[in-house]
């Protein structure tokens, strides 16, 4: 009976040290976290330049995470940028994630409908869409209102302030020219939504996208107005520098890049994802763009 | 509590097998043993892995810190060459003032990304490449500028910062690490002050420090003096909040290696101050690479250990089972003696010592069972001989009695009541020494009892009647010898005697009852008093002179002291009415 009892211990110690065994110099129980590379495909727009910043903080994640990150470029047609075709044939290279930049937004279902369960993140928009899509944005409402501050500091009551978008169909565009009306028109000044350059004269204007900004700034006539732009482009910073903007708001486009791979990652490991990450907005003056916002303006590759 | 677990302990211990003793002893000194070797040499071989991990972090810092420190006297170097050999002693309006600082621009380019010198107010006298400053610039609020003119005789290295002087093409910025250095130069025959200006890319300085990695969870920052980043491969996830360092905690340390945690993480920093510039290199070494113990390590440390103390438990048992062995057998053989089994073998084997011992306890046993079968023998003679003894007590004037009847017999001619007497006489003397037995079988002690009888009869002239009432399967059994008779002697002596002729009666009855034998003798005399019916339990009424000589107390004892204490004679009696005087014995069979 006691030797008996003694042979259940040495056989139940033996079983420990199998299991033991099989936990320390084996994967079947337990996974050593390995250093996995991850596929990660980034669409972005032909004529791109002007989110070289998204790019850098992609760039910075892609180093941290160990991704390799390839860039696809969609094609401007008649009818604008074919970020579904570009979407499609990615996929078809089968990246392990799919990153959009400077899509309108809310279109990731494109991958969904097509039967390709590949996670999407995408760069700026309102809201996300599918299961397996996550967004990184800014609060545009908010940077409407960060846009007004600027204004309110500038005009007087009863002025008007032009808002001027060339994309008065995105949701962004919409939410950001809300934020701006609602501050101005509580402390009386008149606003008016236009889509034409042309009636963006000696008035203050508010450019609510970078193309139209940089659309305005090409102008010859651009010195004579007041313009406060919401975006970023290193242009438009220079033209602040250079006072013919009076303020930009934007977010933190290298930092929403970072972001956008690090959620990618997340993804791809089957973490738990936010599906919209609104990303605080910053108000720079001329006299702050060598200051305090010199980073976030000027990111270090 | 000191003494309550002394007692616990003491008690504890005193219900451990020998086996288990040994068992326990060897394995918490082998696992001691083990415990602190293997402290000891992990200790070491950690320290050891700290220690070479400290030295290559060390050199690959002393390496960069080389290239860093080369490059950066580089740019010092032009500095002087542009403050001492163009600048010193040349009108900056002379045409060849430029051309001197355009070719050792050219000459360093990939090191360089402006050169500019502004005069005291902060106007630009020379510069290089060529490029469009840019409108509203004012270098003379500008910290660089102003610790040039402050320290004249030091250069000056700036943070990194955007080059902000100039008109980049395509909106594009660089940037730059400044080096500062205050100059005299010549203005139309005029000497006056200036601030040379040196921009060092960044990315060359990034370029040297990031090229050198000890792998992964390793990397190497550069801060100035006071902790303020100049490098860092994360340095704008850093400015954006998204990253942290611990910089300003390793500018209060001096250049050396130390281990610390940061954020819940283990670390190793090595910090090297670069000459000249304050700036000092840090590299840090993250969490497992400088462990040895990773979740997996520490289990297959555990697999090795748990795997070594159950070879060592085994191997213990092994030892303490051959140790102790013998012992046990030992034991077995003395319990088993103990409970009477003299034949069970104490085991000679096991060491010296052990088969010493064994020796000795079979020899002692042996001798034990010897005196033991002595003792018996000594003692079965001696109740032999109380047997005899009480056996022997039959009274001569019993002989004498009958004779003297015989006599009477004789002298009246009654022939055949003489023959008869002597007849009965002669029966009873037979049984009564049964050639020297002490046990008899009952048919046989029946037939003495009635001799007796027969005898007591003629000599009382029939004034008492006897009857034998015997079962056949009693008769087989044995009993003691005479123990019947002195019964029967009782019923007459005390009982029928006194009767009026004819009218007594003795009932002799045999008979079996369960596993035991019953005799009775039974009269219908005077009956017992109470004093003497005590008296005679106790012993205290001899047996009369005349009679057998033999007492109820004589037969008890034998009873007893032949079939145990359980054994004997009860005695019922009531007066006017008559006693019955049972006797109990095992029932056994006759062999004789």
């Amino acid at each position: 009976m006691k030797k008996h009892r003694e042979r259940i211990w040495i056989l139940a110690g033996l079983i420990l040290v199998g299991i033991l065994f099989l936990l320390s110099s084996t994967d079947l129980i337990l996974k050593e976290e390995q250093r996995e590379i991850y596929t990660v495909a980034v669409i972005l727009p032909e004529d791109g330049d002007a989110l070289a910043n998204y790019r850098r903080g992609i760039d910075q994640a892609a180093s941290m995470e160990n991704v390799d990150i390839y860039y696809e470029t969609v094609y401007k047609t008649k009818a604008g940028y074919d970020y579904e075709a570009a979407a499609l044939q990615t996929a078809e290279d089968n990246p392990e994630a799919v990153i959009l930049l400077g899509a309108d937004g809310g279109r990731e279902g494109w991958l969904d409908r097509a039967g390709r369960n590949i996670p999407v993140v995408s760069l700026g928009g309102v809201q996300a869409y599918g299961q397996n899509s996550c967004r990184i944005t800014a609060d545009y409402r908010n940077q409407g209102e960060l846009l007004a501050q600027s204004i309110l500091e500038d005009s007087q009551p009863g002025e008007r302030v032009i808002i001027y978008s060339r994309k008065w169909n995105e949701e962004g565009v919409l939410e950001c020219a809300e934020g701006l009306e609602s501050v101005l028109k509580i402390q009386g000044r008149e606003t008016l939504r236009v889509a034409d350059p042309g009636m963006v004269q000696g008035d203050k204007a508010a450019v609510l996208d970078v193309e139209a900004m940089s659309g305005l700034l090409q102008q010859e006539d651009a010195a004579e107005r007041q313009l406060y732009g919401v975006g970023y482009t290193s242009e438009a910073v220079d033209a602040m520098t250079e006072g013919r903007i009076q303020a930009l708001v934007l977010a933190n486009e290298y930092d929403m890049g970072y972001l956008a791979v690090k959620s990618a990652v997340q993804m791809i490991d089957g973490k738990a994802r936010r599906p919209v990450q609104k990303l605080e907005s910053i108000r720079v003056r001329p006299q702050d763009v060598y200051g305090q916002y010199e980073a976030v303006l000027f990111p270090i590759s | 509590m000191g003494k309550t677990l002394l007692a616990k302990w003491q008690k504890f211990y005193a219900r451990l097998r020998l086996r288990s003793v040994i068992w326990l002893a060897f394995s918490i000194t082998a696992l001691a043993g083990v415990v602190l070797m293997g402290a000891s040499f992990y200790s070491r071989f950690t320290g050891r892995l700290d220690t070479v991990s400290a030295e290559q972090s060390q050199a690959l810092l002393e390496q960069v810190s080389h290239t860093l420190t080369a490059s950066l006297r580089n740019m010092m170097k032009i500095s002087d060459t542009l403050c001492y050999s163009v600048v010193k002693g040349k009108d900056i309006q002379e045409e060849s003032f430029q051309e001197s600082f355009r070719l050792l621009y050219d000459s360093n380019k990939n090191d360089i990304e402006n050169i500019v010198l502004f005069g005291k107010d902060g106007e630009v006298l020379a510069q290089t490449p060529a490029a469009t400053l840019k409108e509203g610039v004012e270098v003379t609020g500008e910290e660089w500028f102003q610790k040039a003119l402050e320290k004249p005789e030091n250069m000056h290295f700036s943070k990194p910062h955007v080059q902000r002087l100039f008109v980049h093409r395509n909106h594009s910025y660089s940037w730059v690490i400044s080096l500062t250095q205050a100059v005299q130069i010549t203005r139309g025959g005029q000497q006056e002050d200036g601030v040379l200006l040196l921009d060092i890319p960044y990315e060359a300085v990034a370029q040297m420090i990031s090229t050198a990695s000890l792998g992964k969870g390793s990397y190497i920052y550069l801060m100035d003096s006071q902790g303020g980043l100049v490098y860092h491969p994360n340095h704008q996830l850093i400015l954006d909040g998204l990253y942290q360092e611990n910089n300003q905690q390793a500018a209060e340390y001096r250049d050396g290696v130390y281990t610390g945690s940061f954020q819940g993480e283990k670390r190793m920093l090595t910090v090297k101050t670069i000459g000249y510039t304050g700036w000092r290199l840090v590299s840090v070494t993250e969490g497992e690479n400088i462990s040895l113990l990773s979740l997996k390590g520490f289990l297959s440390l555990l697999a090795i250990a748990l795997l070594f103390i159950i070879a060592m438990g085994m191997i213990n048992a092994f030892i303490s089972e051959k140790a102790t062995e013998p012992i046990s057998s030992m034991e077995l053989a003395l319990k088993e003696i103990e409970s009477g089994n003299f034949d069970a073998v104490i085991p000679e084997k096991g060491c010296y010592e052990l088969r010493h011992l064994g020796r000795s306890l079979r020899n002692m046993t042996v001798e034990i069972h010897r005196l033991m079968e002595q003792e018996e023998r000594e003692h079965e003679i001696q109740r032999k001989n109380e047997l005899n003894t009480l056996q022997s007590q039959i009274n001569p004037h019993f002989l004498y009695n009958s004779l003297d009847i015989v006599i009477w017999m004789v002298q009246n001619e009654e022939k055949e009541e003489a023959v008869q007497a002597l007849t009965a006489l002669a029966r009873f003397f037979r049984i009564g020494l049964s050639g020297g037995r002490n046990i008899i079988s009952v048919r046989e002690e029946l037939e003495h009892v009635k001799s007796y009888l027969t005898i007591q009869k003629m000599r009382h002239k029939n004034r008492f009647q006897y009857h034998f009432q015997v079962d056949k399967p009693a008769e087989e059994m044995a009993t003691l010898k005479l123990i019947l008779q002195p019964l029967v002697e009782n019923a007459i002596a005390y009982g029928v005697q006194y009767q009026d002729d004819g009218d007594g009666e003795i009932w002799v009855r045999a008979y079996l009852e369960g596993e035991d034998l019953i005799l009775q003798v039974e009269d219908n005399g005077l009956g017992i008093p109470p004093d003497r019916l005590e008296a005679l339990r106790r012993g205290e009424i001899l047996p009369s002179r005349k009679g057998s000589g033999i007492g109820v107390k004589n037969v008890n004892e034998r009873i007893s002291l032949y079939f145990g204490p359980e054994y004997g004679l009860q005695i019922d009696t009531e007066l006017d009415e008559g006693t019955v005087v049972t006797l109990r014995q095992p029932a056994r069979k006759y062999e004789g």
